[in-house]
């Protein structure tokens, strides 16, 4: 794997900060299909956005009539609920 | 580098690691906690299976630190060294549920996982479909299931999670 500048935003806002500033950002939530291709070298980013500790993106709720599954939810946790 | 603190087997773990650094690496070269294995290193085999906060994941697709901040659970801290076996370990010996034994360190995380999240009662099917994410090179899965069934029943005996 090719070196990179990890970063964990805690917010949405910070999170959209990194991305405007660095344009070769990936974003990384589980990495379950990013890691293995940066193992690989098929892909080098030089930073990541771990937007796994930003509070409240996996949620899985009811607001009003609808049923809002946050972005990074695992499929576990929306299997399990 | 980056900085990390974690809980490792219930003890604190603070360490200064290269980003790229892979949780099974850094559990097996820095931690030297060896009996996390790597098997196929490209997330299939399940041999890396530990808990993260008390969920299996494939550590050899997993960043030490994304693991910064939370809880690892890997195959050493299932039972203290000389203490009985945990349920699941003793299922496996006590059924032969293993040959070479490369796969089974994966195999039993999952497998406690799996009784978390299923319960004490499981099908055979239930624990077939599963081990999906768990390769086994030497045996046919026969044991293994029973192994895991029996495991599984054991576990609602048990001190042990």
């Amino acid at each position: 794997m090719y070196e990179f500048k990890y970063h964990r935003p805690a917010t949405v806002r910070q999170a959209a900060n990194l991305l405007v500033k660095n344009e070769d950002a990936k974003v990384i939530a589980g990495g379950h299909t990013l890691l293995p291709v940066m193992k690989q070298r098929l892909a080098s980013p030089p930073h990541l956005v771990d937007l796994s500790h930003i509070a409240g993106l996996g949620d899985i709720e009811m607001k009003g009539r609808s049923l809002v599954i946050g972005a990074t939810a695992r499929h576990a946790d929306v299997a399990a609920s | 580098m980056a900085k990390i603190s974690l809980i490792v087997n219930g003890n604190p773990v603070n360490a200064n690691v290269d980003p790229r650094t892979l949780l099974v690496q850094f559990l097996r070269e820095n931690l030297r906690l060896t009996g996390t294995h790597v098997g196929c290193d490209t997330s299939q085999c399940g041999a890396c299976v530990v808990h993260l906060d008390g969920k299996a994941v494939k550590s050899c697709t997993t960043l030490a630190v994304m693991a910064d901040g939370h809880e690892v659970k890997t195959i050493e801290g299932l039972a203290a060294d000389g203490a009985p076996l945990h349920p699941m370990q003793e299922a496996f010996r006590e059924h032969h549920g293993l040959q070479c034994g490369f796969c089974t360190p994966g195999m039993i995380m999952t497998a406690v996982d799996l009784v978390h999240r299923r319960g004490h009662d499981l099908s055979d099917h239930t624990i077939r479909e599963e081990l999906e994410g768990n390769l086994c090179r030497c045996t046919g899965y026969q044991n293994i299931v029973q192994s895991i069934a029996a495991g599984a029943k054991a576990m609602a005996n048990s001190d042990l999670a």
